[in-house]
């Protein structure tokens, strides 16, 4: 019972984090940090996985900025 | 620095670096390959990836683990602490090969989700000789992926400092599940007393290197610095080697660079991640970094065009032959003038 609430909150996390990761790549990552206007494609392949993982932490970031 | 990004900072070092650990992989492997196919005939493909890339990346954590303070009693570990950061991303994938192959060879062939056989198939959880130990792996695992995720600089200044610094601290609880995971799984598949005696040893290294280094950094910051009308006493001029820097304690570190027969003072700590500027040398006119290599030009403090990261410069004299710097800052950025030493010769 508690490994299943485990993995569904693990799961919920993860999906949640994909749906911002999109919406971060397209349109948030620019508002944070302007640096990042006219990076590479190789670049946003390098900062999606984090931008999935660390997605709480990011929007609480954009929240306050 | 903090202009533009690219996917990954690479120059002409960190590219031989990086060609270093691939090398030294593929011969590790083809050496593991070799020597467990004489001394294992029947361990099958699969077990053989598995044991190989999980002493691989156990070897590399150790390795990531211990450059830090080697290079803190060493300069001469410098360069291995520049390159840290490939070497942690490579110890990841290392350790996911590790991770992934273990669950294909042990959790895929049930009817339940990988995933959840980990955390079901052994309920052995208050067993010592039972445990499961694939849980703490996987833990670590997770957090692994989380440091190697967030390694790029846009992630520790989006991050910021602090929050990065605390979540690749978390390396540690890594470490200690990994050695749990290891000596637990040990403990139920492997007789020789050798594995042991080696991952004991492993750790003992790890803790005192660790304590030889925090040890020497205590000391130095207990040292008593001599003060005369505000200003704290370096070194005689002719102690500083030429682009290398004399650290001075007051409150905070000050690090004074001699080059091209002329002092100056910054503040010990880069603003990329907190590095040891003293630690580092002057480089093509700029004091560089020990860590990833930010530059700072020694008069004012500066990054170099077109970057903007300031560091804060110090007030330095000499008087009765010796070199002094006033410990009040004259604020991040701001020019002194650099003490000629040919003037006092």
């Amino acid at each position: 019972m508690i490994v299943d609430i485990l993995l569904i909150l693990m799961g919920v996390y993860l999906l949640l984090g994909i749906v911002f990761s999109i919406y971060f790549i397209f349109a948030g990552a620019s508002k944070l940090d302007e640096d990042v206007k006219g990076s590479p494609w190789h670049f946003w392949l390098i900062i999606w996985p984090g931008s999935v993982l660390l997605w709480s932490v990011l929007l609480l970031k954009m929240i306050r900025k | 620095m903090s202009v533009g990004y690219t996917s990954i900072l690479w120059n002409s070092e960190k590219k031989r670096y990086d060609r270093g650990i691939l090398i030294f992989i593929v011969l590790y492997m083809l050496v593991f390959y070799g020597l467990h196919a004489l001394v294992h005939p029947e361990a099958t493909f699969e077990t053989l990836l598995i044991r190989a890339f999980g002493i691989l990346a156990f070897f590399l954590l150790h390795v990531i683990l211990v450059i830090g303070p080697l290079s803190r009693l060493n300069p001469a570990f410098l360069p291995l602490l520049y390159n840290r950061r490939h070497l942690g991303v490579s110890m990841f994938l290392t350790a996911l090969v590790h991770g992934t192959f273990s669950v294909i060879q042990f959790h895929t062939l049930g009817d339940m989700n990988p995933i959840r056989s980990i955390f079901l198939s052994n309920m052995e959880y208050f067993s010592l000789v039972q445990f499961p130990f694939q849980i703490l792996g996987f833990f670590s695992l997770i957090i692994l992926g989380l440091m190697a995720v967030s390694s790029h600089d846009f992630w520790l200044k989006n991050l910021g400092p602090v929050v990065w610094k605390k979540l690749h601290m978390l390396v540690y609880v890594a470490y200690a599940l990994i050695i749990l995971h290891v000596v637990l799984g040990a403990i139920q598949n492997e007789k020789s007393l050798v594995f042991f005696g080696i991952v004991l040893g492993s750790f003992i290294a790890v803790c005192t290197i660790h304590l030889v280094a925090g040890q020497r950094e205590k000391k130095i910051d207990e040292e008593k610095p001599i003060v005369d009308n505000g200003f704290v006493m370096v070194c005689k001029p002719h102690e500083f080697e030429d682009n290398r820097a004399k650290i001075v304690l007051w409150g905070e570190r000050i690090a004074v660079f001699k080059y091209d027969g002329k002092l100056s003072a910054v503040h010990n700590v880069c603003k990329h991640q907190g590095g040891p500027l003293g630690e580092g040398k002057v480089v093509d006119g700029c004091i560089t970094c020990p860590w990833h290599g930010y530059q700072y030009l020694p008069g004012n403090g500066q990054s170099p065009p077109p970057f903007n990261e300031k560091v804060a410069t110090y007030e330095l004299k000499i008087q009765d032959g010796y070199v002094w710097v006033n410990p009040e800052t004259k604020g991040e950025g701001e020019p002194v003038e650099p003490l000629n030493l040919k003037d006092y010769e």
